[in-house]
C-alpha cells in the first residue's frame, strides 16, 4: 500500500515520461502546496471515562496509559498548484482527522505536514456562535476566529447579510434561529475568505433547496478562486465532477494515491455501486 | 514558544472581539445586565457585614466602614474565582469552535481574564466612590497613594492569567476538576485577608510566640516566619495593597511590591509554559 501511493504521488499523470526527458521537455513544475510525509495522528481508544483526579494522582499522569487507535498512519500526499484533491473512503478511514491536520487544527503525531500557503477550512458551520447574541455580533465575532480583517468584514458584512437571506432575524439572538438559518449565516460568512488552500469536508449542502443552489455557485466561485483545493467525501460522483486527484483512505492508511478517474473507478467497484447513496451523504 | 507569543499578538482582534462579545451576551438578555456581577459581591457584602457585626459584633474601629473595607477583598477574589471558574470549564464548552476552526486557544481563557478584569475595574471605582462618600480611614485626605491602584490591577491580570491558563488545560483533562474548583476557590477566600485585615492575622500568630518559646526546636521569630509565608499568597498582597490605596490613603511595604512582582513573573512564566504543553494534545480528550 505504502509504495503504491509513495510510487505515484510523484506523478500525477497516467503515463510517464523518463525523468531526463520531464526535465528537458517540461514547463516548470507547478508549485507544491501541501507535502505530507508518513503522517500519523493518533487518539486513545477505550476511555470508558475520562481522567478522574484520583486516577491520575495515583497515576502520576493527568493523562493516564491508554491503547491507541491510529487514526492515520504512513500517509504521504504531495499536492500542487491547480489540483482539486478528493479524499474518499469509508467511515472511519481518516478522512477528517487528515482535514483536520491539514486545518493545523491537530497536530501530527507522526511524521510531517508542509503547507506553503494561507488554508482555510470548512469543516464545520457555525461552530463559534453564541447563542445569546445577535446575528450581526455573531458574524464579528465568527470572523474574528476565521482572523478575516475587521476592514474587510465592514467592507462585506451587507453582502455577507444578503448572502444569508437572513433579513430582519440579523438582529435577533441566534438562539431563535433555526438550525438551516444558523448553517445559512455560518456559510455566508466562512465564503468572504479568498484562500490559497482550501480544505472542505462535506459542506456542501447547506438550507433549503434555493439556497443550496446559491451555495454550490459560491462553492464553486471559491473553489476556481483557490489554488489548490482538497475536498473530503462520500460521494464518487461529486468527487468525479471536480476532482483532478484522489486520495482514498482505508483504516488510517493509503489504500490508493492517483489521478481521479483511476482511483475513483476503482473505489467504486470495491464498493459495489457508482455512488453511495445520497441520503448517506447527507448524514 | 515565541512563534506562539507572536501569534497570540497577531490574532489581538480575536482576543478583543470575544471580550467585547462575552461583555455584550452577559448584558444582553437579562434586565439587570452587568450589575449581575455585582449582585454576586453585594450580596456576600451584606451577609459577611451581618454576620460579623450585626451578629457576632465584631466590627474592629479600624475597619469601619466594614462594607467598603470588605467589597474590597470581595471584587478582587471574584476577579480571580470567575475567571479561574470559567477557565477551568471553557476548552471542553468550546470543543466544536476548536474542532472546526484553527486559533490559538489560549484567548478562550484570556478573554475571560479580561472581560471579568473589567468587570472588577468597575467593582474598583464602586469601591473608591463609597469610601469618599462615606469616609474610608484616609483622615489625612492624602490621595497620592491611589497611584498605587494600577500597578496593582496590572500585576493582578497578569497573576490571574497566571492561574486560568494552566487551570483550562488541567480542567479539560481532568473532569472533576470543575467540580472541586468552586471548593478550592472558596478555602482560598477565607484563607485570605477578606472578612479580616493582616494585622489580625500577625496578632493571631503572635499568640503563638509563648507557646513556642517553650519548645526548643523552634525558631524564636515563628509568628513573623509565619507571617511571611502568609503573605506569600499573592491576594494577600493584592487585597492589603487594595485597601492601603483606596480605604486608609497609605502605601504597600516596598518588599510587597518586590514579591508580587515576581509571584507575577514566575506564575505567569509557568502558566504560559503548561499551557503550550498541553495545548494541542487538550484536543483529542476534549
Amino acid at each position: 500500500m505504502t509504495a503504491e501511493s509513495s510510487n505515484s504521488s510523484d506523478a500525477p499523470v497516467a503515463t510517464r515520461p523518463g525523468p531526463t526527458d520531464a526535465a528537458a521537455a517540461a514547463p516548470p513544475p507547478p508549485r507544491r502546496l501541501v507535502q505530507v510525509r508518513d503522517l500519523g495522528v493518533w487518539f486513545r481508544l477505550h476511555r470508558k471515562k475520562r481522567t478522574s483526579l484520583k486516577s491520575a494522582l495515583l497515576s502520576g499522569h493527568l493523562a493516564a496509559k491508554h491503547e491507541l487507535l491510529w487514526a492515520l498512519r504512513h500517509v504521504s500526499l504531495e499536492c500542487h498548484e491547480g489540483q482539486v484533491v478528493g479524499v474518499i473512503g469509508p467511515n472511519g478511514a481518516g478522512k477528517s482527522t487528515l482535514c483536520l491536520t491539514l486545518a493545523r487544527i491537530l497536530t501530527p503525531d507522526e511524521g510531517e505536514v508542509r503547507i506553503e500557503g494561507q488554508v482555510s477550512s470548512l469543516l464545520t458551520l457555525g461552530a463559534g456562535f453564541n447563542r445569546e447574541l445577535s446575528g450581526r455580533a455573531n458574524i464579528q465575532l465568527y470572523a474574528a476566529f476565521l482572523g478575516i480583517p475587521r476592514r474587510r468584514l465592514d467592507e462585506k458584512m451587507e453582502e455577507i447579510i444578503d448572502f444569508s437571506e437572513l433579513g430582519g432575524f440579523i438582529d435577533e439572538p441566534v438562539r431563535s434561529y433555526s438550525t438551516g438559518m444558523r448553517a445559512r449565516l455560518g456559510f455566508s460568512v466562512v465564503t468572504t475568505l479568498d484562500p490559497e488552500i482550501l480544505v472542505l469536508d462535506e459542506v456542501l449542502s447547506v438550507g433549503d433547496r434555493a439556497f443550496r443552489a446559491k451555495s454550490e455557485e459560491r462553492m464553486r466561485q471559491m473553489m476556481r478562486q483557490s489554488k489548490l483545493i482538497i475536498i473530503v467525501s462520500h460521494s464518487s460522483s461529486l468527487l468525479r465532477e471536480i476532482c483532478t486527484h484522489c486520495l482514498w483512505l482505508e483504516q488510517g492508511r493509503t489504500r490508493r494515491w492517483g489521478a481521479a478517474g483511476e482511483i475513483l473507478d476503482a473505489y467504486d467497484e470495491k464498493m459495489g455501486g457508482t455512488d453511495a447513496d445520497p441520503a448517506e451523504t447527507d448524514a | 514558544m515565541i512563534s506562539n507569543l507572536s501569534n497570540l499578538v497577531a490574532r489581538r482582534d480575536l482576543l478583543r472581539e470575544l471580550v467585547r462579545s462575552e461583555l455584550r451576551s452577559s448584558t444582553a438578555e437579562t434586565r439587570l445586565g452587568w450589575l449581575w456581577w455585582f449582585l454576586d459581591p453585594l450580596l456576600l457584602m451584606l451577609i459577611y457585614w451581618a454576620i460579623v457585626v450585626g451578629v457576632l459584633g465584631r466590627g474592629k474601629e479600624q475597619y469601619a466602614p466594614y462594607p467598603v473595607f470588605l467589597l474590597c477583598a470581595i471584587i478582587t477574589w471574584k476577579h480571580f474565582a470567575s475567571a479561574a471558574g470559567t477557565s477551568t470549564r471553557i476548552l471542553r464548552a468550546k470543543e466544536p469552535l476548536i474542532k472546526a476552526i484553527p486559533f490559538p486557544t489560549m484567548v478562550l481563557p484570556l478573554s475571560q481574564v479580561l472581560s471579568n478584569f473589567l468587570f472588577f475595574s468597575f467593582g474598583i471605582a464602586v469601591v473608591f466612590v463609597a469610601s469618599m462618600l462615606v469616609g474610608g480611614q484616609n483622615h489625612s485626605g492624602d490621595y497620592v497613594p491611589l497611584v498605587q491602584v494600577p500597578a496593582l490591577m496590572a500585576l493582578q491580570i497578569v497573576i490571574v492569567a497566571g492561574f486560568a491558563l494552566p487551570l483550562s488545560c488541567f480542567g479539560a483533562l481532568l473532569t472533576d476538576l470543575s467540580g472541586l474548583i468552586v471548593h478550592l476557590l472558596r478555602i482560598g477566600f477565607y484563607m485570605s485577608p477578606g472578612l479580616f485585615g493582616i494585622d489580625m492575622v500577625r496578632d493571631a500568630l503572635k499568640r503563638l510566640d509563648p507557646k513556642a518559646a517553650e519548645i526548643a526546636w523552634l525558631p524564636e521569630n515563628l509568628s513573623a516566619i509565619l507571617f511571611s509565608i502568609y503573605m506569600l499568597n499573592p491576594f494577600a498582597i493584592l487585597i492589603t495593597g487594595y485597601r492601603n490605596a483606596i480605604f486608609y490613603g497609605q502605601y504597600l511595604e516596598w518588599r510587597y511590591w518586590l514579591i508580587l512582582l515576581i509571584e507575577a513573573v514566575i506564575l505567569s512564566c509557568i502558566g504560559y509554559r503548561i499551557f503550550q504543553h498541553y495545548d494541542r494534545r487538550v484536543i483529542k480528550f476534549i
